[in-house]
């Protein structure tokens, strides 16, 4: 049998046994990695004609909200996804409790990942400092933004609006729609407003609702963190530090 | 058929993502007080499907041809034009009852819009409710749009969304109407304020229209309620028609007086929203 493999960005399949093995490399977003295997997909039809892929997490933290959108992905393109699978013990165990028959792949291909050169700003951030995506503008019932980074938003979030993040949200006005800070699990994340009266916030995999009251949470910019496994609103204090 | 001189008329969409606050009688009603401002005026039905214009306006028996029958070929525009049986220089072009928002693409819209500017000073199209092609169509030609809605948090809801789509469709920011505020639910606080509304939308107020019974009898009647001198909701819409006119017209106070209690609240700043809304200069009042 001729193996097939290819490269697609940082992406890998390869053929192996147990059919087409797409390896998910650690670090991207989930975002970014939807249009990475879409664009594949799209592009190399041929290549993926078996209809059938297996789904390798490798050293990357299996996520079930991933999977599905994954799912959903493949299924959209006519393909079916047959089984997902990690290198990692617990990370298999934690699978198979989602109901995914993690497969014993039988050639494992080591190596370094696949480089690619990123272009590099002038001043390269410190650590502390991120380059974050800066939107001006409302948003308003109906508009969704998702940023694989921070995320400044001058303007309000209307009620209907959806923002997501992989990192913090900072919102430079009110926020009343739903934000999520954090998306892929970082509970470190926050979301910062000048005045907080959203319709849901999440940050990682908590979800916060506001009061039925439908009152600002706090009547001054806020700051909502976890803290203790809970998502807890304080008020901005600029004598303290983020 | 008088002959018209060319004029350069202004294209003007009234709509509102949700259905039901009062689209087609604040269109009707412009479109009457500008005429009885004696400006032309034709108002274009663009609700396909789910025809009312005509209704509120009594001229319903009137209908010959309509808007398709317009974009189809079917006749000449002017033979779908009905004139208004109180206001000469007033036109209704019904939509078509019996088709779907499909029956017209957005470049007949523009094309119609051309053709309807260069006889009438101003052109009111009345959108259909929702965000689909209706509405598409009628934004389409326009040059300006006005969204109406209740001091209700759905329609204000829905209010944002026609407001952000108008953005993206690149015309200019849309003034808004709050129609239907009940002075006495507004006192009590069981209703929405104006400043709450305005707060959440930020766009330029164009006027307040106070919920009046007339409206209910006026409309079935077919009798515009702006044309009814003691009406407040025919006074709002002649203050609007002023307005559009370019002409510095003092909002109408409708809040019910305020108690003491309620206003030494608001010194203390339980009151809400009053700073955001000076602080935005939202308007003449």
């Amino acid at each position: 049998m001729v193996e097939r493999r290819h490269e697609f960005g940082q992406l890998r399949v390869r053929g192996t046994q147990d059919g087409l093995v797409l390896q998910l490399p650690p670090g991207v977003p989930l975002p970014a990695l939807l249009s990475q295997i879409r664009s594949s997909i799209d592009d190399h039809r041929n290549f993926f004609r078996d209809g059938e892929l297996v789904i390798d997490y490798g050293e990357r933290e299996p996520n079930l909200e991933e999977i599905v959108a994954l799912q959903r992905l493949l299924s959209d393109r006519g393909l079916r996804l047959r089984a997902v699978t990690s290198s990692r013990a617990e990370h298999q165990e934690r699978l198979r409790s989602w109901g995914f028959h993690p497969l014993r792949l039988i050639e494992r291909e080591v190596g370094p990942p696949p480089v690619r050169p990123l272009p590099l700003p002038s001043t390269l951030p410190t650590e502390g400092e991120h380059y974050a995506q800066y939107v001006r503008r409302t948003l308003r019932s109906g508009m969704s933004i998702t940023s694989d980074g921070d995320l400044v938003i001058v303007g309000d979030v209307n009620p209907g609006a959806e923002v997501y993040a992989a990192g913090d949200v900072l919102v430079w006005g009110v926020l009343r729609g739903t934000v999520h800070a954090g998306m892929h699990g970082n509970h470190d994340a926050m979301i910062a407003a000048l005045r907080l009266m959203p319709t849901q916030l999440r940050i990682g995999s908590l979800v916060a609702r506001a009061p039925d009251s439908g009152r600002a949470l706090l009547d001054q910019p806020a700051v909502a963190r976890v803290l203790e496994g809970a998502i807890v609103v304080e008020p901005w204090r600029v004598d303290r530090k983020p | 058929m008088e002959p018209q001189q060319e004029v350069n008329g202004r294209v003007i969409t009234i709509t509102s993502g949700k259905g039901g606050v009062g689209k087609t009688t604040t269109t009707a009603n412009l479109g009457a007080a500008l005429a009885a401002r004696g400006r032309s005026v034709v108002l274009l039905d663009a609700d396909i499907g789910l025809r009312n214009l005509d209704i509120v306006l009594g001229l319903e028996n009137r209908i010959v041809y309509d808007i398709v029958d317009v974009v189809e070929g079917r006749c000449r525009l002017r033979q779908a034009m009905i004139r208004d049986k109180r206001l000469t220089n007033l036109y209704l072009i019904p939509a078509a009852q019996t088709r779907d928002k499909e029956a017209v693409s957005p470049q007949q819209m523009r094309a119609l819009c051309e053709e309807l500017r260069r006889q009438f000073d101003f052109i009111l199209i009345d959108s259909p409710a929702g965000i689909e092609q209706g509405f598409r169509n009628a934004i389409a030609g326009a040059d300006e749009v006005i969204v109406v809605t209740n001091p209700e948090v759905s329609s204000v809801r829905d209010a944002d969304r026609i407001v952000g789509l108008v953005e993206a469709a690149e015309l200019p920011v849309p003034r808004l109407i709050v129609n239907r505020i009940d002075p006495e639910l507004v006192r009590r606080g069981d209703m929405m304020s104006v400043e709450d509304v305005t707060e959440i939308l930020s766009i330029p107020l164009l006027g307040l229209v106070p919920d009046d019974e007339t409206i209910i009898t006026a409309t079935n009647r077919g009798e515009p309620v702006a044309l009814d001198p003691v009406s407040r909701a025919g006074q709002a819409f002649r203050n609007i028609a002023a307005r559009l006119l370019g002409e510095d017209v003092p909002f109408m106070v409708l809040e019910a007086p305020d108690g003491a209690w309620r206003r030494l609240l608001r010194a203390l700043g339980f009151g809400g929203s009053r700073q955001g809304q000076a602080m935005r200069g939202g308007g003449a009042e």
